[in-house]
């Protein structure tokens, strides 16, 4: 029984014994205004259901608490009225002990509630193969057992798998009340599921090989002879390949089933206990075997391992760099802009304008003439949002700030964006053209099964960057409104898409439903491309259209250059291809 | 029973107090509600028109409330004042039959004025700006009768005071301190939706689930589930039902064990 139903529990215990004692007293039985204390008991239960939910379990106390008012309003005040009611009031603990739906934290009837609003607004069902029925008979009992054992990370698993069904980025299941729970909870499923650390991690190389990579060199493989770049031949007498399984892959989502399989092998030893067999070649090609102990959690290894074949993930949003003379670079970690930022971006233009008085005052004038022009058409269209804006004149800034640095080239870094509006796409990719581009189509499903058009984004030039190569780097981990502006940007001729990894492959519009603490995205716009298909996202063959232009294969340099001297290995690489360095395909 | 009824309409029919406070509160819920519908709240969320007005508005049912709370005491309490009460032992009626002339009138009264305080200012937001197509009409006219199931309920919960206390005024302050508390409660959400609370209960007769359909250009599509009456409402119903009868077993057993 929880505490706060035991302290119910004896407060009105207390408040039956107190009114009936007193009612006894002649001063009590003269005085009306005075009857009105023998609601008392049952003013409490009111208000703790008012304050915890009804419970029925709590029935008895309920129960008890009326017809002790009954009993004792009607003159019935015998002490066998009161040791009836009190009695009464005790079976409840009987009830709460014994009852596996006592103080049911309710995630099942919040997972109902959550898939019929997702399962009414998903707009992508045929084009996935879903089928609704079989995912709400898998997983519904699910959270009847989260429920039953009142085990939230039981909830958020079945959640967490839920959301993997659908192979969309958009499909997300957080639960917590605030932004720490919901990390907290997503934390320890991850650390639950990672298993026990082994001191190294392990990557497929480009050959098909599976290698170790960030060996601890204080760890049991590091003194069993094992260094970062052996190839591993089985674990526990078996297979290599057999033993990463990317159907009992724990996180995501990959959309794409390249990227997944890009990083199942990170999963490989998260079902093993204690000690494995690693059998490996050694630098001479030599088999050798080691038996290494499982020692804490994989979850620090994991998490350093994964961003560090994501590439440069601390680098703050809107960030700006010359990576050599004529290279810059421009990271975009999110289609966001922060509300101060136009005010920052403004009293920088200032001290340059200052600094560079005689520079090239006459073409700034003329691209902000630009600028109003093209903003003052699209603020009609956009009065209510107009953030998109910002974020234009900030990239437009660093743009001119790299090009009065030097830089013929560009690096648009992608590599872990998030997302954002279309309006975002749109204002940013206008910056790189001279031509209108199409961004995306609202489109909607006609019963006939096509597709039919409602509206066109249309990024409107505004070149503010020239003719100069641009590489966009993308990962795994790029997604949504990020994924649009690549799109759109190859289109260009002097764009190139390079990663490790695709971008994710989710451009559909999202939305979240939400039921208690409990909250599910799903993709609710379907959005279009110029042939009128769905734009990027995969299908049942989980592949989706947004290909790489130049793959960066994860070959011996890419680990040396990773994990033992610790580089940007992609962003030296896209650096080398602008450069004409590239010796890749 | 029928002679103490018909005094007990005679005494409603005479009692200005309570044509008083009814046409008091139907005009502040009316000019409440125009105020609201055509001021600059609601401007941003669609045309104003009475389908709306039933789903946005809480006031009609807030001050048909405060109708129960003042008017309940007066018409089941008038007769403690002048022991109008005891004149009825002395000439041969049954206690019960006291208690129920007294309570039949009252929730008569109740249910028949908070059904008008709450559906009349949504009827003149209609008449001027037109019903719109959001909800069918019938809907917005069931959810009223549902909301006299709750107005009966919170009578019931008056009655019991009265009975328990025999004062008018006394009644008046335990109504103020519950509603203080109930403020209280859900400012500081300590709250959980119990469907106890008269806030609650507002929630969900104004509650239709909508699903908003965003698109790129065109203004957002809003798709309501219209229905009458929902699983929560029907649970709301048997609750007040529920907490109306033992209110009104508890009152009758005081009635007719009291000392008057």
């Amino acid at each position: 029984m929880e505490n706060v139903d035991l302290l119910f529990l004896i407060a009105v215990i207390t408040l039956s014994i107190v009114v009936f004692g007193i009612s006894k007293t002649k001063l009590y039985r003269n005085n009306a205004k005075l009857r009105l204390l023998y609601l008392l008991p049952m003013l409490t239960a009111v208000l703790h259901i008012v304050m915890t939910r009804l419970e029925p379990c709590l029935s008895g106390i309920y129960l008890g608490c009326f017809l002790f008012v009954f009993l004792v309003v009607i003159r019935r005040w015998r002490p066998a009225v009161l040791i009836g009611a009190i009695a009464l009031m005790l079976s409840s603990v009987i009830f709460c002990n014994v009852s596996s739906d006592y103080r049911s934290p309710g995630y099942a009837s919040d997972f109902a509630k959550c898939f019929k609003q997702l399962r009414d607004a998903y707009v992508i069902t045929a084009h996935k193969g879903i089928d609704w029925d079989a995912l709400y008979e898998k997983y519904y009992p699910m959270f009847q057992m989260a429920d039953e054992q009142r085990d939230v990370l039981l909830c958020y698993e079945a959640g967490a798998q839920f959301a993997e069904e659908f192979y969309d980025g958009h499909v997300g299941f957080h639960y917590g009340d605030s932004e720490e729970d919901i990390e907290s909870l997503e934390r320890q499923y991850q650390e639950k599921h990672c298993g026990l650390d082994y001191g190294f991690a392990l990557v497929r190389r480009a050959d098909d090989k599976v290698v170790f990579v960030n060996v601890d060199e204080n760890g049991a493989a590091y003194k069993a002879g094992i260094r970062n770049g052996m190839e591993i031949e089985g674990i526990d007498g078996e297979d290599i390949d057999s033993v990463i399984d990317e159907d009992k892959m724990w996180f995501g989502p990959f959309p794409d089933r390249e990227n997944k399989a890009f990083y199942a092998p990170l999963a490989a030893t998260a079902a093993k206990q204690g000690t494995i067999a690693v059998s490996y070649r050694d630098t001479q090609g030599v088999l050798r075997e080691a038996d290494i102990l499982g020692e804490g959690s994989f979850y620090e290894r994991f998490i350093n391992t994964k961003n560090r074949l994501e590439g440069s993930m601390e680098t703050h949003n809107l960030t700006y760099y010359m990576v050599d003379d004529n290279t810059g670079c421009l990271v975009l970690n999110d289609m966001m802009v922060e509300e101060n930022i136009g005010a920052a971006t403004d009293a920088e233009e200032e001290n340059t304008e200052t600094e560079n008085e005689s520079g090239n005052t006459e073409a700034k004038e003329e691209s902000t003439n630009i600028e109003d022009e093209q903003n003052g058409s699209n603020e009609s269209e956009n009065e209510q949002d107009e953030s998109y804006l910002q974020l234009k004149k900030q990239v437009s800034y660093e743009i001119r700030e790299l090009k009065r640095q030097g830089a013929d080239n560009l690096i648009i870094d992608l590599r872990g964006n998030g997302g954002g509006k279309i309006t975002m796409v749109s204002a940013v990719a206008g910056l790189f053209t001279d031509e209108p581009l199409f961004v995306a189509s609202e489109g909607e499903f006609l019963p006939d099964g096509g597709c039919r058009v409602l509206y066109t984004e249309t990024a409107m030039p505004d070149n503010q960057w020239g003719d100069g190569q641009i590489v966009v780097l993308v990962n795994a981990f790029s997604v949504s409104a990020a994924e649009l502006l690549t799109h759109c940007l190859r289109q260009m001729d002097n764009v190139t898409v390079m990663g490790m990894t695709k971008s994710c492959g989710s451009a559909q519009a999202t939305d979240g439903f939400s039921s208690g603490k409990m909250q599910i995205s799903g993709s609710v716009m379907l959005m279009l491309d110029s042939d009128g298909e769905i734009l990027i996202d995969s299908g049942t063959d989980h592949i989706h259209h947004l290909p790489l232009d130049v793959r960066i294969p994860l070959d011996r340099t890419a680990i040396e250059s990773i994990f033992v001297d610790e580089e940007d290995y992609v962003l030296h690489c896209a650096n080398d291809y602008l450069d004409g360095k590239w010796s890749g395909e | 029973m029928r002679e103490v009824m018909e005094t007990q309409w005679f005494q409603i029919k005479r009692e200005k107090t309570i044509y008083l406070i009814f046409a008091v509160v139907l005009i502040v819920s009316i000019v409440e509600c125009m105020t609201s519908m055509f001021g600059d709240t609601f401007k941003t969320m669609g045309e104003a028109c009475g389908s709306l007005a039933t789903m946005l508005l809480p006031e009609p049912y807030l001050f048909a409330e405060y109708f129960i709370l003042l008017v309940t005491p007066i018409v089941m309490g008038m007769d403690y004042k002048d022991n109008l009460i005891h004149c009825d032992m002395l000439y041969g009626h049954t206690r019960i039959s006291a208690f129920l002339g007294r309570l039949i009138p009252t929730l008569l009264v109740v249910a028949v004025g908070s059904f008008i305080i709450s559906t009349l200012p949504i009827l003149v937001v209609t008449a001027v700006a037109g019903w719109g197509e959001i909800l069918p009409f019938s809907v917005f006219l069931v959810r009223r009768l549902e909301f006299v199931v709750f107005a009966l309920r919170l009578a019931g919960e008056m009655v019991l005071v009265l009975v328990l206390c025999k004062k008018i005024y006394l009644t008046y302050v335990v109504a103020v301190i519950a509603m203080l508390a109930e403020s209280y409660l859900v400012i500081s959400s300590q709250v959980q939706d119990s469907g106890l609370l008269t806030s609650d209960v507002t929630i969900l007769l104004m509650n239709f689930p909508v699903r908003i359909k965003q698109h790129l250009k065109a203004a957002p599509e809003f798709i309501y589930q219209t229905e009458a009456v929902s699983n929560n409402l029907r649970i709301m119903m048997i609750m007040s039902v529920l907490i109306l009868v033992a209110c009104l077993v508890v009152s009758a057993s005081v009635f007719d064990n009291d000392d008057m």
